[in-house]
Protein backbone atom coordinates (compact mmCIF):
# COMPACT_ATOMS: atom_id res chain seq x y z
CA UNK A 1 0.00 0.00 0.00
CA UNK A 2 1.37 3.57 -0.97
CA UNK A 3 -1.44 5.82 0.51
CA UNK A 4 -4.36 5.22 2.80
CA UNK A 5 -5.97 4.93 6.01
CA UNK A 6 -5.43 0.77 7.65
CA UNK A 7 -7.89 0.19 10.14
CA UNK A 8 -7.47 -2.49 13.09
CA UNK A 9 -9.09 -3.87 15.57
CA UNK A 10 -7.50 -2.99 18.51
CA UNK A 11 -7.64 -4.22 22.24
CA UNK A 12 -7.70 -1.71 25.48
CA UNK A 13 -6.08 1.79 24.30
CA UNK A 14 -4.82 0.49 20.90
CA UNK A 15 -1.80 1.74 18.96
CA UNK A 16 0.81 0.80 16.60
CA UNK A 17 2.65 -0.76 19.73
CA UNK A 18 -0.68 -2.25 20.86
CA UNK A 19 -2.60 -5.64 20.19
CA UNK A 20 -5.62 -6.71 18.00
CA UNK A 21 -9.02 -8.00 18.93
CA UNK A 22 -10.23 -11.13 18.00
CA UNK A 23 -13.60 -10.10 17.06
CA UNK A 24 -13.52 -6.55 14.66
CA UNK A 25 -17.23 -6.49 15.89
CA UNK A 26 -16.81 -6.73 19.52
CA UNK A 27 -12.87 -4.34 19.54
CA UNK A 28 -12.25 -1.62 22.11
CA UNK A 29 -10.86 0.88 19.99
CA UNK A 30 -9.92 0.62 15.76
CA UNK A 31 -6.60 2.01 15.69
CA UNK A 32 -6.28 4.00 12.24
CA UNK A 33 -2.68 4.06 10.59
CA UNK A 34 -2.56 6.41 7.70
CA UNK A 35 0.10 5.47 5.39
CA UNK A 36 2.20 8.22 2.41
CA UNK A 37 4.34 7.12 0.38
CA UNK A 38 4.38 3.41 1.23
CA UNK A 39 5.44 5.07 5.37
CA UNK A 40 3.95 5.37 8.35
CA UNK A 41 2.22 8.85 8.33
CA UNK A 42 0.07 9.12 11.53
CA UNK A 43 -1.43 6.80 14.18
CA UNK A 44 -4.97 7.27 15.17
CA UNK A 45 -7.54 5.72 17.97
CA UNK A 46 -11.12 5.80 17.36
CA UNK A 47 -13.08 4.37 19.67
CA UNK A 48 -15.52 1.32 18.70
CA UNK A 49 -19.45 1.95 18.98
CA UNK A 50 -21.56 -0.25 21.10
CA UNK A 51 -22.14 -3.92 19.01
CA UNK A 52 -25.84 -5.53 19.39
CA UNK A 53 -26.77 -8.48 17.64
CA UNK A 54 -26.97 -8.06 14.00
CA UNK A 55 -25.80 -4.79 14.17
CA UNK A 56 -23.06 -5.73 11.66
CA UNK A 57 -23.28 -2.19 9.62
CA UNK A 58 -22.71 0.16 12.43
CA UNK A 59 -18.82 -0.42 12.09
CA UNK A 60 -18.76 -0.35 8.61
CA UNK A 61 -20.91 2.57 8.38
CA UNK A 62 -18.18 4.29 11.41
CA UNK A 63 -14.97 2.72 9.41
CA UNK A 64 -16.44 4.34 5.51
CA UNK A 65 -17.64 8.25 7.80
CA UNK A 66 -13.61 7.67 8.98
CA UNK A 67 -12.40 7.52 5.36
CA UNK A 68 -10.74 3.79 5.80
CA UNK A 69 -9.04 1.94 3.14
CA UNK A 70 -7.96 -1.29 4.72
CA UNK A 71 -9.10 -3.17 7.46
CA UNK A 72 -6.80 -6.13 9.46
CA UNK A 73 -9.38 -8.80 11.13
CA UNK A 74 -8.47 -12.35 12.45
CA UNK A 75 -11.91 -13.11 11.91
CA UNK A 76 -15.32 -11.53 9.98
CA UNK A 77 -18.98 -12.52 9.03
CA UNK A 78 -20.08 -13.10 5.83
CA UNK A 79 -22.59 -10.26 6.00
CA UNK A 80 -20.10 -7.51 7.69
CA UNK A 81 -17.60 -8.74 4.92
CA UNK A 82 -20.30 -7.75 2.22
CA UNK A 83 -20.66 -4.26 3.91
CA UNK A 84 -16.93 -3.59 3.41
CA UNK A 85 -16.41 -4.67 0.21
CA UNK A 86 -20.13 -2.53 -0.74
CA UNK A 87 -18.62 0.67 0.73
CA UNK A 88 -15.16 -0.11 -0.70
CA UNK A 89 -12.92 -1.22 2.32
CA UNK A 90 -10.88 -3.84 1.25
CA UNK A 91 -10.47 -6.78 4.36
CA UNK A 92 -7.29 -8.32 4.59
CA UNK A 93 -6.47 -11.41 6.78
CA UNK A 94 -4.12 -12.58 9.53
CA UNK A 95 -5.09 -15.41 12.51
CA UNK A 96 -1.48 -15.58 13.66
CA UNK A 97 -0.22 -12.61 15.42
CA UNK A 98 -1.57 -10.84 18.24
CA UNK A 99 0.23 -7.51 17.84
CA UNK A 100 -0.60 -4.93 15.93
CA UNK A 101 2.75 -3.72 14.57
CA UNK A 102 3.86 -6.56 12.28
CA UNK A 103 0.41 -7.08 10.90
CA UNK A 104 0.24 -3.21 9.21
CA UNK A 105 4.27 -3.35 8.06
CA UNK A 106 3.14 -6.33 6.30
CA UNK A 107 0.02 -5.12 4.66
CA UNK A 108 1.99 -1.93 3.42
CA UNK A 109 4.78 -4.16 2.31
CA UNK A 110 2.09 -6.34 0.18
CA UNK A 111 2.35 -9.17 2.35
CA UNK A 112 -0.73 -9.81 3.39
CA UNK A 113 -3.47 -11.92 1.67
CA UNK A 114 -6.92 -9.96 0.96
CA UNK A 115 -9.78 -12.63 3.31
CA UNK A 116 -11.30 -14.81 1.25
CA UNK A 117 -14.98 -16.17 1.13
CA UNK A 118 -14.03 -19.38 2.79
CA UNK A 119 -12.01 -17.77 5.70
CA UNK A 120 -15.04 -15.94 6.83
CA UNK A 121 -16.79 -17.25 10.22
CA UNK A 122 -19.87 -19.90 10.20
CA UNK A 123 -20.07 -20.33 6.60
CA UNK A 124 -19.37 -24.47 7.19
CA UNK A 125 -22.47 -24.48 9.17
CA UNK A 126 -24.79 -23.94 6.85
CA UNK B 1 -42.44 3.50 6.77
CA UNK B 2 -40.77 0.46 7.32
CA UNK B 3 -40.63 -1.72 4.10
CA UNK B 4 -40.32 -5.86 4.89
CA UNK B 5 -40.85 -8.89 3.16
CA UNK B 6 -42.39 -11.99 4.80
CA UNK B 7 -40.59 -14.99 3.37
CA UNK B 8 -42.54 -18.24 4.72
CA UNK B 9 -44.06 -21.11 3.26
CA UNK B 10 -47.16 -20.46 4.56
CA UNK B 11 -48.90 -16.75 4.36
CA UNK B 12 -51.77 -17.67 6.25
CA UNK B 13 -50.12 -18.70 9.37
CA UNK B 14 -48.46 -15.18 9.79
CA UNK B 15 -51.44 -12.93 9.15
CA UNK B 16 -51.77 -11.88 12.33
CA UNK B 17 -48.13 -11.52 12.06
CA UNK B 18 -48.23 -8.84 9.34
CA UNK B 19 -51.44 -7.39 10.73
CA UNK B 20 -49.66 -6.68 14.27
CA UNK B 21 -46.37 -5.20 12.47
CA UNK B 22 -48.63 -3.20 10.06
CA UNK B 23 -49.52 -1.45 13.61
CA UNK B 24 -45.76 0.04 13.45
CA UNK B 25 -46.17 1.28 10.42
CA UNK B 26 -44.53 -1.77 8.34
CA UNK B 27 -45.83 -2.32 5.05
CA UNK B 28 -45.54 -6.04 4.30
CA UNK B 29 -44.99 -8.10 0.79
CA UNK B 30 -44.95 -11.98 1.34
CA UNK B 31 -43.27 -14.65 -0.67
CA UNK B 32 -43.48 -17.99 -0.21
CA UNK B 33 -39.92 -18.47 -2.67
CA UNK B 34 -36.38 -17.40 -1.54
CA UNK B 35 -36.09 -16.96 -5.22
CA UNK B 36 -39.28 -14.32 -5.38
CA UNK B 37 -37.75 -12.74 -2.57
CA UNK B 38 -34.91 -12.54 -4.12
CA UNK B 39 -36.28 -10.72 -7.02
CA UNK B 40 -37.77 -8.24 -5.18
CA UNK B 41 -34.67 -7.53 -3.19
CA UNK B 42 -32.84 -6.96 -6.20
CA UNK B 43 -34.86 -4.42 -7.38
CA UNK B 44 -36.58 -2.80 -4.73
CA UNK B 45 -35.72 -1.07 -2.27
CA UNK B 46 -36.60 -2.84 1.12
CA UNK B 47 -35.64 -2.50 5.05
CA UNK B 48 -35.97 -5.85 6.60
CA UNK B 49 -36.42 -9.53 6.01
CA UNK B 50 -38.47 -11.63 7.86
CA UNK B 51 -37.25 -15.33 6.46
CA UNK B 52 -38.88 -18.79 7.72
CA UNK B 53 -36.10 -21.12 8.20
CA UNK B 54 -37.77 -23.56 5.52
CA UNK B 55 -38.69 -22.33 2.03
CA UNK B 56 -40.21 -23.87 -0.66
CA UNK B 57 -37.25 -23.54 -3.13
CA UNK B 58 -34.53 -23.62 -0.39
CA UNK B 59 -33.67 -23.37 3.37
CA UNK B 60 -34.02 -19.64 5.12
CA UNK B 61 -30.42 -19.61 6.02
CA UNK B 62 -29.18 -20.10 2.34
CA UNK B 63 -31.60 -17.63 1.40
CA UNK B 64 -29.52 -15.48 3.68
CA UNK B 65 -26.17 -16.11 2.26
CA UNK B 66 -28.25 -15.29 -1.25
CA UNK B 67 -29.42 -11.94 0.06
CA UNK B 68 -25.95 -10.97 2.20
CA UNK B 69 -24.41 -11.47 -0.94
CA UNK B 70 -26.67 -9.00 -2.72
CA UNK B 71 -27.41 -6.53 -0.12
CA UNK B 72 -25.68 -6.73 2.80
CA UNK B 73 -27.50 -3.38 4.32
CA UNK B 74 -30.82 -5.16 4.55
CA UNK B 75 -31.45 -6.69 7.88
CA UNK B 76 -33.31 -9.74 8.63
CA UNK B 77 -34.72 -11.94 11.54
CA UNK B 78 -35.39 -15.27 11.04
CA UNK B 79 -38.48 -17.46 12.17
CA UNK B 80 -37.34 -20.52 13.76
CA UNK B 81 -37.48 -23.54 15.90
CA UNK B 82 -33.78 -24.20 16.21
CA UNK B 83 -32.24 -24.05 19.71
CA UNK B 84 -30.30 -20.77 20.91
CA UNK B 85 -26.85 -23.14 20.77
CA UNK B 86 -28.31 -24.51 16.78
CA UNK B 87 -29.64 -20.91 15.43
CA UNK B 88 -26.10 -19.31 16.60
CA UNK B 89 -24.36 -22.25 14.31
CA UNK B 90 -26.84 -21.44 11.52
CA UNK B 91 -26.78 -17.70 11.36
CA UNK B 92 -22.98 -17.26 12.30
CA UNK B 93 -21.86 -14.17 10.16
CA UNK B 94 -25.08 -13.77 8.61
CA UNK B 95 -25.50 -10.81 11.08
CA UNK B 96 -29.30 -11.57 12.01
CA UNK B 97 -30.91 -9.18 14.36
CA UNK B 98 -33.07 -12.17 15.72
CA UNK B 99 -34.60 -15.65 16.01
CA UNK B 100 -38.51 -15.24 16.45
CA UNK B 101 -40.50 -18.77 16.68
CA UNK B 102 -42.24 -20.29 14.05
CA UNK B 103 -45.88 -18.39 14.56
CA UNK B 104 -44.52 -15.22 15.94
CA UNK B 105 -47.22 -13.74 18.55
CA UNK B 106 -48.04 -9.81 19.64
CA UNK B 107 -45.35 -10.12 22.77
CA UNK B 108 -42.33 -11.37 20.34
CA UNK B 109 -43.61 -8.45 17.94
CA UNK B 110 -43.02 -5.73 20.71
CA UNK B 111 -40.19 -7.30 21.88
CA UNK B 112 -38.53 -7.10 18.06
CA UNK B 113 -39.71 -3.50 17.45
CA UNK B 114 -37.68 -2.38 20.75
CA UNK B 115 -35.11 -4.08 19.85
CA UNK B 116 -35.10 -2.80 16.08
CA UNK B 117 -35.41 0.93 16.87
CA UNK B 118 -32.43 0.48 19.06
CA UNK B 119 -30.27 -0.89 16.09
CA UNK B 120 -32.06 2.12 14.17
CA UNK B 121 -31.31 4.65 16.53
CA UNK B 122 -27.44 3.12 16.46
CA UNK B 123 -27.38 4.07 12.80
CA UNK B 124 -29.22 7.17 13.36
CA UNK B 125 -26.40 8.39 15.76
CA UNK B 126 -23.96 7.86 13.22
CA UNK B 127 -25.39 9.85 10.86
CA UNK B 128 -26.14 12.59 12.88
CA UNK B 129 -22.50 12.90 13.52
CA UNK B 130 -21.74 13.19 9.94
Amino acid sequence: MENGRIAVPSTGNGGLDGQRAGHFGHCDVFTFIDVENGQIKEVDILPNQEHSQGGCMVPVNLLAKNKVNALIVGGIGMRPLAGFNQVGIDVYYDAERAEIKPVVEDLIAGKLQVITSDQVCGGGNR
Amino acid sequence: MIKAVIAAPDKEMLNDFAAELNKYDFEIIFFDSGSDALAEILNNKLDLVFVNEKLCDMTGFQFLEKMVAVNPMINSVVLSSLSKDDFHKATEGLGVLMQLPLNPEKQHVKGFIEYFNNILNLVKKQTRSD
